[in-house]
């Protein structure tokens, strides 16, 4: 198959990987015992609900995508790695895959529900029902709850229990005669199950904590078999490029969400700048009220003062601010200063980080703790900046390695600084 | 298995296929500090103690879990990795927010004191690798996270079979016997005896060093890399020694007073004076093969090989046997 | 064992008869369990559904004592199937003709009958172990405690040889040793026909020597088993008996029996660290001893590797050191033996025993050597049987089924079968002094299938009374998938619901070992 066209198309989940290389390297690895395409649905980055609302709107266009890809690397098992809120996306996706079956395009016992394994011990949380993708989304809820919602008890590997009792742990070792067997694996309900390794390890049953690299998953993946893990709209790109449904350059879907008038998701092209998002797409501030900052690229991006609105919205852009594009979230604040937007996105690591390495683990607890601290008191004997340095390079995975610029960003745009403990 | 060579810090070392950089660097004396590392367990990579920097990696790389391959470079120390190295170490001290103080477990053996956990999961790895019991798990997130008994009840009622493996692999004194903490007497300030010596218990023959304070046995542990058991042990191998400081031993001759059939204490030399004359009165009368020995298959051999020279050159019977049965 | 502890975690395949390994050597499951994890094969031979039974590839949950069936049935799958290793046979073995002979008595269906198994797993099972280069058999005491111990054992020999399972690694014949120096007592000549290392009484030389190195003419009339001591005292011909760390009331069976004996002789010297049953009641002098942590000297562990035991604390009150009791009493007999050193008691074994003459107490001070090692600059011998078996050829047994000494009747329906658990040790003087090993197991109790609990109306944690011919005892049922319909099981180790109250008088008609493995029982709610 030829894949040229996706030149311009580049991951759509955050770290912005070239799609085509990534499914060049899964087409490649050896497949003595077959291979595997996973959809990233997860989407547990706070601000970003682009993926919720591809299913609502264009299920059939991703799982094509997904049929494409496997062509293309010879793959015959795929799951859809969906957050475990997405209820009614879950029933979009089952009457989609039956639809397929029935056309043949699928293999025939495709469309199950499998459980994957999430943490022990997260509490239990409130019901879901009646919030929005973008109120899903919200900063403030995740900061609470953490990325996931959380239904009904833990299982024994630390999976959730759903009212509908999907099938765990996921059987390995299937045999799939024909066609391209597809299969929706509910998510462990943490915000780390994004990354693609622990959510291989969450599908195999295990506690979700990314594994190291290399190996990566395109050649050991699940199973160690070669995995092909693409986000949700990095599919259905590749779906209207490969269809020439889109003839130009990949542009990317935007969540916008916050202090905007029409929170929502619009394409746009790359490089668009975020004002030109918030007040030509998304209606404009609330109220018109002033803004205090701004996301980027969901809360991992960090915070940005109003002073950036104008930056063209690309990664090159971005880096000079010391940001990137990330998951093209956009969340604009009104009431809130960049440090409390900070605080919270801290504390959201200190929760939600896996505890497997010691770099994340202690470091987000004590960075969180540091700038909720009125005095900013440091109390350690290394440096801020030695600890920061300790998690960009001595974490295992992105979330270890990305949290500290949410500190960087604070000290680059707003004037925020830093106390030594005597 | 086809031998690789790397660059060390500069010097060249060959390594087999399948050695880690932590092995390598052992070999050529380096030492690399490690806290989630057991040999006899997977390489986790967790705690980042053993950070090192490898030529061409964006970060520098866990040295137990980097497996060699030829022609790799490797760095053991630098500015950077100095600071990365010290800064872990102090984050490993910082104090613990786990979300329990202790565990509720009515166990007698096996204590937990989270402040002291640095989840490097070597408890719960041991466990489901090595024991593959599953009577532990890491529970909960970042830095809140805490072990705990599977499904958190206790270990009486767990898959639990209370070897004390998860103690003995403990790189802190988060995991603790509890028997060890009842005996142990800090405020004398006497410092603690090993004597490495042989389990008693069955014919596995594990070597464990038994730790002593004045003359009382506070606990048994035993080393990654000695003996049959390479570190290993049972729960009667590590927490079963009560026995040896308990009131119930003999520690006098006893003497059967046949007036009210009671046994009573007596001195070694009457003892040993009765003992004889008896076996001689019944030698003399019913030849020595009236005479029968028992040995015990938990003497040492010194023991049971002068009790049957006591029997076949003293006594002069061959009628020496034991319950060694299989 | 022919061969090592180590090498079990590299076996291809794992042949485990009636050895509850996990429970009664856990130490050394560790290295199955390890084997297990990297995908070596299972084949459990056990009436119980023990923890590697449940993991087993194949678990022949056989009925008690059938394993001679099941191992013929299994030879003759292999050598009618053409698995066996015929050049091993041919060059290293002898005995093959009359062995398959024998072994031809049991075809599958046959042996899968009696033992009440399915054939076809009987099969697999002889497939699989024919099938691995590193397949070794490992045994305990539900192998030996049989009127047909040594056939038993036999019956594993022969597999291993007809197959060539022997002589490298992660092979062989491994029997579990269950106490700490049940291999040394018997290298030290604890054995009415053995002088120290093997060596027979039978023998003039031998003896010759043996009374030249001690000083003292020795005779060369064989001894007595520990069974025959035990019928000697009811018929007068034993009188006096020296016990040294044993407790034979509780531990040998048929116990009614037993202290009719222990009534009848003259003298009981006993010598051990607790006051035993056997002493309580019927010893005339008791020797207070030291346990193994306030004392010098070695043990020999399963794999033939002599150990360094090492003083770590001090007797309590007057208690002396075995050996210092024996020596004091050789003395009051008018032999000085001297000072009663271990090292020096060693390196006399060690100059009379030629297979122990290289080790000395300075080699192995870092770490223990395995026997045999001849001189000083051998290594020890990790593997029995390496090249060619010692005897030159390995000796293949026509072997038959024999019944055990008392089966199950309409009178007694069920078979009792006895074993230890993972908490406690043998008579548990040790381990039931633990609070918190008593704790997780208190009392005695018994497995009862969940067939057999519903057809005697019995529920979980019922108050029973088990009784056999010999005796009864009340206790509580346990009931359990893992014991077969027709068995109960129970733990051996509490003094209050000595199994021996029920076990009977079958020895092995070899050896004599008791037949403590099974005996015919009724029960009923107390």
């Amino acid at each position: 198959m030829n894949i040229d066209c996706l030149d311009s198309l580049r991951g759509c989940g955050g770290a912005g990987f070239p799609t085509k290389f990534k499914w060049n390297a899964v087409r490649d690895a050896s497949d003595a015992f077959g291979k595997v395409i996973i959809c990233n649905a997860d989407e547990g980055e706070p601000g970003t609900f682009k993926d919720g609302w591809l299913f609502d709107n264009h299920c059939a266009a991703v799982i094509n995508g997904m049929r494409r890809s496997a062509e293309h690397v010879s793959a015959n098992r795929g799951f859809i790695y969906l957050r475990p809120e997405y209820s009614a996306q879950r029933e979009l996706i089952v009457e989609q895959i039956k639809t397929m079956v029935a056309d043949g395009l699928l293999a025939p016992q495709s469309g199950r529900i499998f459980q994957a394994s999430g943490f022990l011990g997260r509490p239990a949380q409130l019901d879901n029902e009646g919030l929005n993708l973008v109120e899903l989304s919200a900063l403030d809820w995740f900061v609470e709850h953490g990325s996931h919602d959380l239904v009904g008890e833990t299982q024994q590997s630390g999976g959730l229990s759903h009212s509908e009792d999907p099938q765990y742990p996921l059987p390995q070792n299937e045999e799939i005669n024909e066609g391209f067997c597809l299969d929706i694996c509910i998510g462990g309900g943490a915000y780390i199950c994004g990354e693609e390794t622990a959510l291989i390890e969450s599908m195999e049953g295990k506690r979700p904590q990314p594994r190291h690299k290399p190996p990566f998953p395109t050649t050991s993946g699940l199973w160690q078999l070669p995995t092909l893990v693409n986000n949700v709209e990095t599919f259905w790109w590749a779906e209207r490029l490969l269809s020439g449904e889109w003839q130009e350059d990949a542009e990317r879907l935007f969540s916008i969400s916050g202090a905007v008038n029409k929170p929502g998701v619009y394409q746009a092209p790359v490089g668009t700048t975020a004002r030109a998002l918030i007040d030509d797409y998304a209606g404009g501030v609330t109220d018109n009220t002033m803004i205090s900052c701004w996301i980027p690229g969901g809360a991992a991006t960090g915070v940005l003062p109003a002073s950036l609105l104008d930056s063209k919205m690309d990664n090159d852009c971005l880096r000079e601010h010391g940001t990137a594009l990330g998951t093209a979230a956009i969340v604009v604040f009104n009431d809130q200063s960049a440090l409390e937007v900070s605080i919270k996105i801290m504390q959201f690591f200190a929760q939600e980080s896996c505890s497997q390495c010691t770099p994340c683990r202690i470091g987000c607890a004590e960075f969180a703790d540091y700038l909720a601290d009125d005095q900013h008191h440091w109390p350690h004997n290394g440096s801020v900046d030695e600890w920061l340095q300790t998690m960009e390079l001595g974490s295992i995975c992105g979330l270890g390695f990305t949290a500290p610029l949410i500190v960087r960003q604070l000290r680059k745009h707003f004037d925020f600084e830093v106390q030594h403990a005597s | 298995m086809p031998a690789n060579t790397l660059m060390i810090n500069g010097k060249d070392v060959e390594v087999l296929q399948g050695e880690s950089l932590l092995d390598a660097c052992t070999k050529i004396g380096i030492n690399i500090p490690t806290a989630c590392h057991d040999s006899r367990l997977e390489a986790y990579g967790g705690c980042r103690t053993c950070l090192v920097d490898l030529d061409g990696a964006p970060r520098p790389v866990p040295a137990c879990k980097t497996f060699t391959s030829p022609g790799m470079k490797v760095e053991t120390s630098g500015v950077v990795l100095d600071t990365v190295r010290t800064t872990v170490d102090e984050m490993l001290a910082c104090s613990s927010r786990a979300a329990i103080e202790t565990w509720t477990d009515a166990n007698r053996f096996i204590g937990y004191d989270p402040a002291q956990c640095i989840m490097c999961d070597r408890c719960v790895r041991y466990c489901d690798e090595i024991m593959q019991c599953n009577a532990l798990e890491h529970v909960g997130q970042g830095s809140e996270a805490f072990i705990q008994p599977t499904q958190g009840e206790s270990f009486l009622d767990t898959s639990c079979e209370l070897c004390g493996g998860c103690v003995g692999t403990c790189p802190t004194e988060a995991l603790y016997s509890k028997q060890s903490l009842e005996v142990f007497d800090k405020q004398s300030g006497e410092a603690p005896t090993t004597t490495r010596t042989v389990c008693n218990y069955c014919g596995v023959g594990c070597i464990i060093d038994i730790e002593t304070q004045g003359n009382t046995v506070i606990d048994i542990d035993a080393q990654t890399g000695v003996g049959p058991n390479d570190g290993h042990l049972c729960s009667k191998g590590r927490f079963a020694w009560q026995f040896i400081n308990h009131p119930d031993r003999l520690t006098s001759p006893l003497i059967r007073n046949y007036d009210n059939g009671e046994l009573e204490e007596t001195s070694w030399e009457n003892a040993l004076a009765v003992a004889a004359q008896k076996l001689s009165a019944v030698k003399q009368q019913y030849g020595a093969d009236g005479i029968a020995f028992l040995a015990s298959s938990r003497c040492t051999n010194e023991d049971v090989y002068a009790l049957q020279k006591l029997a076949r050159s003293v006594i002069g019977t061959n009628s020496v046997h034991s319950c060694a049965a299989t | 064992m022919t061969n090592s502890i180590a090498e079990i975690e590299n076996s291809e395949c794992m042949l485990v008869v009636g050895s509850n390994t996990t429970d009664a050597h856990p130490v050394l499951a560790l290295r199955m369990k390890k084997a297990l994890r990297n995908g070596a094969k299972l084949l459990v031979v056990d009436p119980r559904k023990t923890w590697l039974a449940e993991r087993a590839d194949v678990h022949l949950q056989i009925k008690p004592g059938t394993d001679i069936p099941l191992m013929n049935a299994i030879a003759h799958v292999i050598i009618s199937e053409d698995l066996h290793d015929k050049q091993y046979v041919e060059t290293l073995s002898e005995g093959f003709e009359e062995m398959s002979e024998a072994a031809a008595e049991w075809p599958v269906e046959r042996a899968a009958e009696i033992c009440e198994v399915s054939a076809n797993d009987i099969r697999r099972a002889a497939r699989i172990y024919a099938g691995y280069k590193h397949a070794g058999i490992y045994y305990t005491l539900g192998i030996t405690e049989h009127v047909c111990g040594v056939d038993n054992v036999r019956s594993l020999s022969n597999l291993a040889i007809i197959t060539g399972h022997i002589g490298h690694e992660a092979t062989g014949v491994n029997p579990l040793r269950g106490q700490n120096n049940v291999q040394g007592c018997n290298d030290m000549g604890n054995n009415p026909v053995y002088f120290p290392g093997y060596q027979e009484v039978a023998d003039a030389a031998v003896t010759e020597k043996f009374s030249q190195a001690w000083g003292s003419k020795l005779s060369q009339t064989p001894g007595l088993r520990l069974d025959q001591m035990l019928d000697g005292m009811h018929d007068d011909s034993v009188k006096a008996l020296f016990v040294m760390g044993e407790d034979p009331v509780l531990s040998e069976p048929n116990a009614k029996h037993v202290h009719v004996g222990f009534k009848k002789i003259d003298v009981l010297i006993s010598q051990d660290i607790f006051l035993n049953e056997t002493a309580r009641l019927y010893a005339d002098v008791v020797f207070p001893a030291t346990c193994f942590a306030e004392k010098e000297g070695t043990f020999t562990n399963s794999e033939r590797r002599v150990q360094r035991v090492r003083k770590a604390v001090d007797a309590p009150g007057q208690a002396r050191p075995d050996i210092q009791i024996i020596f004091d009493l050789a003395k009051q007999l008018g032999h000085d033996w001297g000072e009663a050193q271990p090292s020096k008691v060693w390196d006399e074994f060690a100059r009379l025993s030629p297979q122990f003459s290289g080790i000395n107490y300075e080699r192995i001070e870092d770490e223990g050597i395995q026997w045999p090692c001849p001189d000083v600059s051998h290594p020890g011998t990790k593997i029995l049987h390496e090249g060619a078996p010692i005897r030159g050829k390995g000796k293949l047994y026509p072997l038959d089924h024999i019944k055990p000494w008392e089966e199950a009747d309409d009178e007694y329906p069920l078979t009792l079968s006895t074993g230890r658990t993972l908490y406690h040790y043998n008579s548990a003087t040790q381990t039931l002094r633990n609070e918190g090993h008593r704790e997780k197991e208190p009392e005695c109790f018994f497995e009862i299938s969940p067939d057999d609990a519903r057809d005697l109306n019995i529920a979980d944690k019922e108050a029973i009374t088990v009784q056999s011919r010999r005796g009864s005892i009340v206790s509580w049922a346990k009931v359990s998938e893992k014991v077969r319909k027709g068995v109960i099981w129970m733990p051996m180790h509490y003094a209050e619901a000595s199994a021996n109250t029920l076990t009977g008088d079958g020895r092995d008609l070899k050896v004599g070992t008791p037949e403590y493995k099974l005996c015919a029982v009724r029960l009923h709610k107390s």
